[in-house]
């Protein structure tokens, strides 16, 4: 086998089956003619370090053949890059803040110290992160090679810019957006709670929340290290309350129902991004995700292995254990409790609100119509 | 990066849209890949095999060559020729790059 044949064999290698042999053939004779030109000038025929040199001078067998590849030639193009660095920063964050919390309780349950807790902490973002911006640009290179962008990044609207400001992490784009969402509250009259620091657009809200329900789910499937989800008895004891055991029969028994639940909870966000005037639909499954909410955290409230600490009989007994917690005799079980409630009722005003745009058709809204 | 570098690499993306036209243009008349290096090489753009050889291939694709397998000097070599919608192609192209030419001249 000539030097030629053997260049060209690799080259071939790296090329599309389709297209092979003709670029070889037409590779194998631009070469032949450049050897033929050399010897030409020389004289005589050409040594195989004479001929290595005009090889290398074409390029390495690698290159030859990516040149002619059709398809994407990055791993993230230039176009896609600055949203899936936006995902980046928006998935680090809620990583951020779900690792803190979750160190938090580990350090108040005294499971862990507290500068051991600050050690699994960095520890656990760091992991978290690079699994994260591992599955970010996994991602971005399925979307890099689709024939057409998704319709969310192609048809934006000016009104949905907001949450992309806040990613700078900047304190005055927080500042602004905080005002301005308390402006919407003294203005709306709708039934929708609003938590100040949350932007005025759906769009923006919503791809902001899928963002957090994944970095949940990834969690959950164990993917992000952040914190064990079965830590097995006696690990977390509390009041003489084994939470260890409490929080792995949880998980045992809901884990599937949790999985579907989030899944399903990504999907409706995303789904909110990408139609934003599809209200009612939207309102129906927020609904019925409400629904489910509530039955999770009855079940959690009354039958779960949690429902003896957490549940109690009368008002009088919950009222007495707030006071107890506001005179500083800190318990786990009570704040367990109202966090409950709180949940509870935080889920029926959602489905009241839920049913409620289901119920009335959309408001006029002039802005979004221009 | 240095003043040169710089040069080059804002020279190298001044030429890359022009070398289109060029091959283009150079293709009206039949030529194989060497013949058409040497020739764009005559016309003072010198041009690297490992982008004119792609190149080729994807205005081929794109309906705007058309290439034909045939033996000369006792080797088979693959002819380019500009196609009927290649030529109208470097018409409207020419045009463009005409007036941006005409643009460019009143600013500098």
């Amino acid at each position: 086998m000539t030097l030629l044949d053997q260049y060209l064999k690799a080259v071939a290698a790296q090329l599309p089956k389709d297209a092979r042999d003709d670029i070889v053939a037409e590779l194998r004779d631009m070469i032949l003619t450049r050897f033929e030109v050399k010897e030409e000038e020389l004289g005589r025929p050409l040594t195989e370090a004479e001929q290595e040199t005009i090889l290398r001078e074409v390029g390495h067998p690698l290159a030859v053949a990516g040149r002619y590849h059709t398809g994407a030639n990055h791993l993230i193009g230039p176009e896609l890059y600055p949203y899936f660095l936006f995902a980046v920063k928006i998935g680090l964050a809620a990583l951020i803040v779900i690792t803190v919390l979750a160190t938090a309780i580990q350090v108040l349950v005294g499971e862990i110290g507290f500068a051991q807790g600050i050690g699994h902490a960095f520890s656990n973002v760091f992991q978290g992160a690079i699994t994260l911006i591992g599955f970010a640009a996994i991602a971005g290179f399925i979307i890099e090679r689709q024939p057409e962008k998704p319709k969310f990044l192609r048809e934006w609207r000016v009104k949905d810019l907001h949450l992309f400001e806040l990613a700078a992490f900047d304190t005055e784009a927080l500042e602004r957006s905080f005002k301005e969402g308390q402006k919407v509250k003294s203005k709306s009259s709708s039934m929708s709670v609003n938590m100040g620091f949350k932007s005025n657009s759906p769009a923006a809200n919503a791809l902001g929340a899928a963002m957090g329900f994944v970095v949940l789910l990834l969690w959950w499937t164990g993917v992000l290290p952040i914190a064990d989800l079965r830590p097995g008895a006696g690990s977390w004891v509390l009041d003489g309350i084994d939470y260890g055991a409490i929080l792995t029969s949880i998980v045992e028994v809901a884990f599937w129902p949790i999985l579907v639940y989030l899944a399903a909870r990504i999907g409706l966000e995303l789904f909110r991004a990408w139609r934003p005037a599809a209200r009612r639909t939207a309102a129906l499954g927020q609904l019925i995700l409400a629904l489910v909410r509530l039955g999770g955290l009855l079940w959690l409230w009354s039958y779960s292995a949690l429902s003896p600490v957490i549940h109690v009989d009368s008002m009088q007994a919950l009222i007495d254990g707030a006071q107890r917690m506001a005179h500083g005799h800190f318990s786990l079980a009570t704040l367990l409790t109202l966090i409950g409630l709180f949940m509870m009722i935080e889920t029926v005003g959602n489905m009241l609100g839920s049913a409620w745009r289901l119920a009335t058709p959309a408001r006029a809204e002039p802005a979004r119509a221009a | 990066m240095s003043e040169t570098d710089l040069f080059e690499s804002l020279k190298l993306e001044l030429r890359r849209g022009s070398l289109i036209l060029a091959v283009m243009a150079r293709l009206k008349t039949e030529q194989y890949g060497y013949s058409l290096r040497v020739a764009l090489a005559g016309d003072g753009l010198e041009m690297e095999e490992s982008t004119l050889y792609p190149l080729l291939r994807r205005l081929e694709s794109q309906g705007l060559l058309d290439s034909e397998w045939r033996e000369e000097d006792r080797r088979k070599k693959r002819f380019y020729r500009l196609s009927a919608g290649g030529q109208i192609m470097l018409e409207r192209l020419a045009a463009e790059w005409r007036s941006i030419s005409a643009s460019l001249d009143r600013m500098l």
